[in-house]
């Protein structure tokens, strides 16, 4: 059993929190996303640490671009050499439309196709797959080339029996 | 809300275990769960050394991760 606990809150505190975490022999640290960004807590807690991992519960995915958020844990993945992952949240109907301003439904299908994409992203660099996801909400076509190798964990939370059993269909 | 869910409702709802006994209960009742977080004080020393003896005996379960019976 692996145990974690929380750092959420200001961002900048975050790192402290976390050293704190993996001298106390946690397993892992998390963090939410509420007022603050989860990858920015997660960097700043990756560069302050160098055992513990790193999970967002959860980073919240429909504002985000599968691309971006992809390329953002990879990046955070390569930093911490493997410490990271990444959970996925929908959020609900509201935050997303009048918080966030963009679109929710339908999750399920949605999410799936997010985390698709995002896994094709990394096969991309990867493993030199072709870059090409066709979905009905998101697709690229196009790729710089980047040749660097990790290996990239991809845990997904979401709220909903469906979104939660389309995401753990799709998950690595 | 009270009106709605009233004491005894909670009752029935609350799971109670002692830390001591914190690893038995996770053994029989969530040995689907592979990660969990976890608090408990950490305030002095006694209390720091405390947390550490059950975080390892925490840690050293090992659960089959699915719901029993599945």
């Amino acid at each position: 059993m692996k145990l974690g606990t929380g750092i959420g809150g200001w961002p900048g505190a975050g790192g402290e929190a976390a050293r704190q975490a993996e001298e106390a022999r946690f397993d892992y640290v998390s963090c939410g996303e509420l007022a603050h960004d989860s990858i920015l807590t997660m960097t700043v807690a990756g560069l302050a640490t160098s055992s513990i991992e790193l999970v967002t519960g959860v980073t919240i995915a429909f504002p985000r671009s599968p691309m971006v958020l992809a390329m953002e844990a990879w990046d955070l993945q390569q930093m911490t050499k493997g410490r990271f992952s990444i959970g996925l949240g929908s959020q609900v109907k509201g935050h997303n439309e009048r918080r966030f301003g963009g679109q929710r439904f339908p999750p399920a299908p949605r999410m799936k196709e997010f985390i698709q994409m995002m896994k094709a992203v990394w096969d991309t660099w990867q493993d030199r797959k072709k870059a090409e996801f066709l979905g009905k909400y998101y697709r690229f076509t196009l790729m710089t080339p980047n040749l660097e190798k990790s290996c990239m964990r991809c845990r997904c939370r979401a709220s909903g029996r469906r979104c939660v059993r389309r995401s753990r269909t799709t998950t690595c | 809300m009270r009106e709605a869910i009233t004491h005894d409702d909670l009752l029935k709802m609350v799971e109670i275990v002692r830390w001591d006994a914190f690893p038995d209960f996770l053994r029989e009742h969530r040995e689907y769960a592979s990660r969990m977080g976890f608090a408990m004080p950490m305030g002095t020393a006694a209390e720091r050394e405390r947390a550490r003896d059950l975080m390892t005996r925490v840690q050293k379960l090992e659960l089959p991760g699915v719901p029993r019976g599945l």
